[in-house]
């Protein structure tokens, strides 16, 4: 079955938890053992039973009300099954957040409607963020709606707003609204009595109907092969390349290596084990070749005549997490590989609440930027918006983690 | 009878449960017509629990042969676990 | 539980024991002859040619079922495997996990230190626990097998951090990813041998497998692999619920992992 990754966004105490504990009690996809875990924990705390119980299972977290990493839920509907990514909203936590983001393409956006919450800063940041990440389908959930009496008004303000903040980015995804309430369990499998105003469906279908509907066909139209090495494998004395395939098909025959353009011969494609004829994306392969290559971690195979973009500049918009100045010491963690950066020109800064742009300077943290960066040494790399595998990259200051870059 | 020898050398282990007569159990064990084997153990609270604890053997019909504990003691002091000289029996626990 | 794409999942983790083989120096897996462990060195025969190119740790406390010592000197044997034993000790005061737990990290730390090995492939699955679901594809630890999970290094995409802080090592997650199910059904697929006490033979068997003092079995008329299968489709039992050492608050076991327990 295909498990469909779903990001869970937002601010922290808007109820992702509590959606994602709801969910599964509703789509039975939770075990009697884990219910009455959590169950009696609520009792040890002297609290009412939430479905976020059912989630958090770090002491902190149940205590203090905080997810601090990325937890996965598991849920069936119909024919399709979720795997929900519950990520923290914390502001501090936000790098955690980026982990938990970046293997979904479909996220819900969980906005509180109770008053003196709603859509926060942090709310924002989310959005911009995933959609850097590749998020193209997104759900914005309007959570809370029992703490203000199921009013329709307050549900469009919220939903009018978060509108015009995906236009201000340039959000070109699917979006659809939906009102609910996580703790009540209203709006999330079935239709709620209370919301007879709302004409769409509950969340899951809407969910449903939207991963259903997306444009698979999007998927890599990019078919030039395009591998990354791993490193060497021996096999009796005999070292093979080992490399996973990001698009295109790899088979025998002439073959480029980039940087550096070196020209070799693949004389077998091994494949699980076995020699094949060609192997296709996502393949993890063993290549034999005619003549050894010294250090090929990191290269880029492709073959002649195809060759992907092979530069020591490159334009890149990135999110970072710490302020980025133009004496910032940025190295970049890009297909296995990790270069220097020597100079780093900040062309625009984006203000990711608004999506305003301003020419700082500098980038203040939590926000971002469009930068060209110059590089120690070359790099293959593609356009992000040509073939997302290869043109993204995280990077890091001083050796702490900085953030993250797609190539524009 | 068959397992004679078997259950002289179990009662041995009980009394002197060291790597030799481990050793001439394993040898005995292959030649008896033990099969399976029950391990009957306390809660380990300590490492003295550990001789409390004990193995039951069976014949192929299910009958019980004997008994063997389940350490070893090397040198006189320390306790070892030795269900590994139980290799090619099999289980019947329920619980 | 939600039955998974085999063939995405077996490329996944071979990419990930590739990439942990080119990126350590010295790399090691534990090996606990459980369905799991067994199914990662299945993975990694199909990812290195049919080698396991890597030593395979085995820590014994002295207890472990008979079958499992028969099935781990075969299967050695037959997969040419360079196979570490190294004993733990049962020390004079332990009670219930710490038996399995604390005495294992201190022959595991042992070894770790006299092969100096920078990192160790274990194999959890995130859907085994509320703490290992936590877990990242590359956790690392300190050099007291500490497991700070309050600052996890971010993973973004394929690309796993390998930064090695204060002498420690790198814990390797190759099947994070992989339900109870999905390793039965790629088990089935790829006739992947078994220790025989998943089996139930007198109306019993063990569905997950611990030492012969913590390991409790269960109701099951489940014969082979098709039978456990079939019965994991109709089971709302948490497969750890055979386990002493799970029925202990999760939180201490979230503190042992942070003292470098497993």
């Amino acid at each position: 079955m295909l498990v469909e990754n779903v990001t869970m966004l937002g601010h922290k105490d808007h109820g992702k938890s509590t959606l994602i504990g709801s969910i599964l009690m509703l789509t039975n996809s939770v075990s009697n053992t884990r219910i009455e875990e959590a169950k009696k924990y609520s009792e040890k705390l002297g609290k009412p039973f939430e479905p976020a119980f059912i989630l958090d299972s770090l002491e902190e977290e149940r205590e203090g009300g905080l997810t601090i990493d990325s937890t996965r839920a598991e849920a069936k509907y119909k024919d399709l099954a979720f795997e929900f990514i519950d990520v923290p909203g914390h502001e501090e936590l936000i790098k955690n957040m980026m982990s938990g983001a970046s293997f979904a393409e479909t996220a819900i956006l969980l906005v509180s409607a109770k008053p003196g919450e709603g859509i926060r800063k942090q709310t924002k940041r989310h959005v911009f963020v995933a959609k850097m990440l590749g998020i193209e389908n997104l759900i914005v959930a309007v959570n809370k709606m029992d703490t203000v009496n199921y009013d329709e008004n307050i549900y469009n303000k919220i939903a009018e707003s978060i509108g015009k903040f995906l236009s201000n980015i340039k959000f070109d995804g699917e979006v659809r609204y939906v009102p609910i309430s996580a703790y009540k369990g209203e709006n999330i499998a079935r239709r709620s009595a209370s919301m007879r105003w709302y004409k769409g469906m509950p969340l899951l279908e809407e969910l449903y109907r939207m991963i259903k509907g997306a444009g698979k066909s999007d998927k890599n139209r990019f078919n030039k092969l395009r591998a990354v090495v791993q490193g060497f494998i021996e096999d009796n004395n005999e070292k093979l390349i080992s490399a996973k395939v990001l698009s295109g098909k790899i088979e025998k025959g002439k073959i480029m290596f980039f940087p550096g353009n070196i020209e070799r011969y693949a004389k077998k494609i091994i494949l699980k084990g076995r020699v094949v004829a060609k192997a296709g994306e996502g393949s993890s392969v063993a290549i034999e070749i005619d003549k050894e290559i010294k250090n090929p971690r990191g290269l880029v195979v492709a073959k002649k005549g195809e060759e992907p973009i092979v530069a020591n500049k490159l334009n890149a918009l990135i999110f970072t997490t710490a302020k980025l100045t133009p004496n910032s010491k940025m190295v970049l963690k890009i297909l296995g590989n990790e270069i220097k950066c020597n100079r780093l020109n900040i062309k625009e800064h984006i203000d990711t609440t608004t999506g305003a742009l301003s020419k700082k300077g500098l980038i203040e943290s939590l926000n971002a930027g469009i930068l060209e960066l110059e590089l120690e040494s070359d790099i293959a790399f593609e356009r992000y918006d040509v073939l997302k595998s290869m043109g993204r990259f995280s990077f890091y200051i001083e050796n702490k983690f900085g953030g993250v870059g797609i190539i524009e | 009878m068959k397992n004679d020898e078997i259950i002289k050398i179990a009662d041995a282990l009980q009394k002197e449960p060291n790597e030799t007569n481990w050793e001439r159990f394993a040898k005995a064990l292959k030649k008896s017509g033990i099969k399976y084997y029950r391990i009957v153990y306390v809660s380990l609270k300590n490492a003295e629990d550990l001789t409390k604890s004990y193995a039951e053997l069976f014949d192929a019909k299910g009958k019980l042969v004997t008994k063997v504990p389940i350490f070893k003691r090397s040198n006189g002091k320390k306790i070892e676990g030795a269900t590994i000289y139980l290799k090619g029996l099999l289980n019947i626990n329920k619980w | 539980m939600i039955e998974q794409n085999l063939k995405e999942l077996e490329e996944r983790s071979i990419f990930i024991l590739r990439e942990a083989h080119s990126k350590f120096k010295n790399i090691a897996a534990l090996w606990s002859m459980g369905k799991d462990s067994t199914t990662m060195l299945a993975l990694a025969r199909k990812a290195f040619l049919g080698k396991v190119p890597f030593p395979v740790i085995h820590i014994d406390n002295g207890i472990d079922f008979p079958e499992t010592y028969k099935f781990r000197d075969e299967l050695a044997k037959k997969w040419k495997l360079n196979l570490i034993v190294a004993r733990s000790e049962i020390k004079p005061e332990i009670s219930g996990f710490s038996c399995c737990g604390a005495n294992k990290t201190e022959a595991l730390k042992k070894v770790m230190k006299q092969y100096k090995f920078d990192a160790l492939i274990v194999s959890i699955r995130r859907d085994e626990h509320g703490v290992r679901a936590k877990e990242r594809v590359f956790s690392p630890r300190d050099k007291n097998f500490r497991w700070n999970y309050k600052d996890q290094p971010a993973e973004l995409w394929d690309d796993y951090s390998s930064k090695i802080e204060n002498e420690g090592h790198v814990r390797v997650h190759p099947l994070l990813d992989w339900n109870e199910i999905d390793i039965w059904n790629y088990i089935k697929k790829e006739h992947i041998p078994v220790n025989p006490l998943y089996f139930s033979r007198n109306g019993f068997r063990y569905r997950s497998l611990g030492c012969t003092h913590c390991t409790v079995p269960l109701k099951s008329n489940a014969k082979n692999v098709d039978d456990i299968i079939k019965e994991l489709k109709t089971t709302n039992v948490e497969e750890r619920s055979g386990r002493e050492q799970d029925k202990e608050k999760e939180y201490v076991m979230q503190k042992l992992r942070a003292l470098g327990y497993m």
